[in-house]
């Protein structure tokens, strides 16, 4: 099984594709008409991460210029032809297989069900169909292994007893037993939220997404640079002289092999890998936004609850004067610049998971969820005024939720209910209509004047989401109801004066 | 929502014009004629409505129709018992509140609005407005407009617009601008 080499990466499909199905890298290279990668939120991160790393890894531009120049077929032909010079190191089967530790046969065999995060094992009640385990295809394992190098959920599936790098003291707690594993780099601990550029194909999205030799240095966070992908040189244990090196390079936050996996049959070999500096020392993924000017630095996490979209102005915050406070992304600061005169719209994608912790086991439960998001800008109407402009309509229009919040409570305390379950949800119901209006909104965020002609539809979802949860049958309750009646007239009185 | 108001005022427009022009002709007659006027008093009542019927009739009201009737006559009993100059601006709502000092605070001013919400009938409706009539006369809460009341009345025997009709004197109760999303299209 593991002498012969097998199902090689590049010549095989197994990457998901929307609209398509599953492509090889060879094949992901040499057509530029795929558009986006499938799968859920997280499979998609790893991908492109792992997409980057091929990219930087055959081509790393010096500057701009020299970034110009290179365009996305340029930069395909490069990977193409890097990825025939690696051929033998991407077998998931071999004498090298991709990403994984031989020498970790040692620890116990998990099963496929226990690493993927919708599937119930063990305990966990089984309510849906969906949450069966199923037989893996190559395909599906291959997928698994790329996105368990940064995404590996934190806990005692992990089997810590194995340790490969001599008087390596991390995988034990203070009492000297074995501890939990740590969650992956890429997810944190409690689910970063990662944002890329998108372009019109998969290959212009790889492009612009790439980082030259001169913003990594001004990154400053990645002494070594690039770095040198895992599976030209795999570290031999969790902190030989390969790991410290992906410690610190930006390879490591591409590929973080916070993993240490063995593919077997019927299931893999798991222990803890590499374990990086999270955000809380200062080391960041280029795609996630931390906050590093207050006393200890804040990521961006996801919640189901507050669409990325609601985000928005904190990851582009670097548009505003006072740029070098609060969240900055490197992904969309850098790129976004660089990439505007060369294309009509700006996409951004944000997107992750949400996980439960407790007691160091990493779990979805409750309202945990994948998200994700995609907004576009028009390149030509990006600048300092459209960011003033929407962080003003965004700042209202949390002051609408507000008072959709307090008019539902008061409805129901006016009737002597306690309602704090309604009134959340109303504020929910708000945000979800709001939603469907929000690229109107950014689209016109640009034009000083326009932009105040969508108040009186954002009021609209306001009145309507106030009537959903305050029913007015009884004489009791249209009293109740006409005297909580939210008050816009502060809120549209622009929208008479300029709309006309 | 331009296509709701255009049809909000085509509804609105054809019977307003008529109860606006009976409102009219009301208050011009009881102005000239002090007999037709005491005749009109007593058109609420259900014993000596009669006597008002030749009034209405002449309008081309339908007197079987109980729903058409009775809006009329309540209207006509309270112009003729105010001895009203014209067809003034306050509605029902807001005069309730302002038959007492707290406004829409007061107890009592609730109590009187949520009776009025209660009913579901016209005859009921109508029943309930004949002493409030006499309250805001009583303590001069300001002239009525009787056409638009008039014209929610006769649109109350519909459900639609009864809950409608009902929300908006609430709203005029507590001084809430009536614009925007009357809520439930």
């Amino acid at each position: 099984m593991h002498s012969e080499n097998r199902f090689n990466l590049i010549d095989e499909p197994w990457i998901p594709i929307t609209g398509f199905g599953l492509v090889s890298l060879r094949q992901l290279f040499s057509q530029n008409e795929f558009t986006a990668l499938g799968g859920n939120p997280v499979q998609k991160i790893a991908l492109t991460k792992l997409l980057l790393a091929i990219t930087q890894a055959a081509y790393t531009p010096e500057d701009d210029d020299d970034w110009i120049a290179l365009q996305p077929a340029g930069l395909a032909d490069k990977c193409l032809a890097y990825l025939e010079k690696w051929h033998d190191r991407f077998y998931l089967y071999g004498k090298k297989p991709f990403l994984q530790m031989p020498a970790i046969k040692k620890a116990a065999l998990q099963n496929f069900g226990a690493v993927l995060v919708e599937v119930s094992t063990g305990n966990t009640t089984v309510l849906t169909q969906s949450q069966v385990e199923k037989d893996l295809t190559d395909a599906d394992k291959a997928l698994l292994i790329v996105v368990l190098m940064g995404f590996g959920l934190g806990g005692k599936k992990t089997d810590n007893s194995v340790v490969l790098s001599p008087a390596y003291q991390g995988k034990f707690n203070n009492k000297g037993k074995f501890s939990a594993g740590k969650p992956g780099t890429s997810i944190g601990f409690l689910g970063f939220l990662h944002n890329f550029l998108l372009g019109k194909s998969l290959q212009e999205t790889l492009w612009i997404n790439l980082f030259t030799r001169r913003q990594i240095l001004a990154i400053g966070i990645y002494p070594k640079g690039v770095g040198i992908p895992p599976w030209e040189q795999m570290p031999v244990g969790e902190c030989d002289s390969v790991a410290e090196s992906l410690k610190s390079s930006l390879m490591g936050r591409l590929i973080p092999v916070s993993r240490f996996v063995l593919l077997e049959q019927n299931g893999l070999h798991y222990s803890e890998g590499i374990a990086h500096s999270g955000h809380k020392e200062g080391i960041v993924d280029p795609s996630v936004s931390v906050d590093s000017s207050a006393k200890t630095p804040k990521a961006i996490w996801v919640d189901p609850e507050k669409r990325p979209w609601r985000l928005l102005t904190a990851l582009l915050n670097f548009f505003s004067q006072t740029g070098n406070k609060g969240f900055n992304c490197y992904q969309l600061s850098l790129n976004i610049a660089r990439v505007m005169p060369y294309v009509q719209s700006v996409n951004i994608w944000s997107g992750g998971l949400r996980v439960s912790s407790n007691a160091g086991e990493q779990y979805a439960s409750g309202v945990d969820d994948f998200v994700e998001s995609e907004i576009q800008i028009r390149s030509d109407a990006l600048g300092e005024q459209w960011f003033a402009n929407l962080r003003l309509e965004m700042d209202e229009l949390e002051v609408l939720s507000k008072i959709v919040y307090g008019s539902t409570l008061n409805y129901f305390k006016n009737q002597n209910m306690e309602s704090k379950g309604q009134a959340a949800q109303s504020s929910n119901l708000f945000w979800q209509l709001c939603e469907r209006r929000f690229q109107d909104l950014v689209s016109l965020c640009d034009d000083t004047s326009q932009v105040r002609t969508l108040r009186p539809s954002f009021a609209e979802f306001v009145y309507k989401t106030y009537d959903t949860y305050c029913p007015k049958g009884t004489a009791r309750q249209i009293d109740a109801w006409a005297k909580n009646r939210p008050n816009l007239s502060k809120y549209l009185k622009n929208t008479n004066e300029e709309g006309a | 929502m331009n296509i709701e108001t255009k049809r909000a005022a085509q509804k609105e427009n054809a019977p307003r014009s008529k109860s606006r022009s009976f409102v009219d002709f009301i208050i011009k007659r009881c102005h000239s004629d002090n007999g037709l006027r005491a005749k009109l008093t007593r058109a609420d009542n259900p014993a000596t409505e009669f006597q008002s019927w030749e009034t209405l009739a002449a309008f081309h009201i339908n007197l079987e129709y109980e729903n058409q009737r009775l809006p009329y006559a309540t209207i006509a009993a309270a112009i003729a018992r105010a001895k009203a100059d014209k067809n003034g601006e306050t509605k029902i709502g807001q005069a309730i509140a302002r038959c007492y000092e707290e406004g829409n605070e007061s107890d009592q001013a609730k109590a009187k609005l949520r009776r009025l919400l209660a009913c579901d009938s016209v005859p009921e409706v109508c029943r309930i407005l004949r002493p409030l009539f006499s309250l805001i006369e009583a303590k001069g809460a300001g002239d009525m407009n009787y056409a638009g009341l008039l014209n929610d009345l006769l649109w109350f025997g519909n459900d639609d617009s009864q809950m409608r009709i009902k929300s908006r004197w609430a709203q005029d109760f507590y001084g809430k601008p009536v614009v925007g999303g009357d809520g439930d299209e």
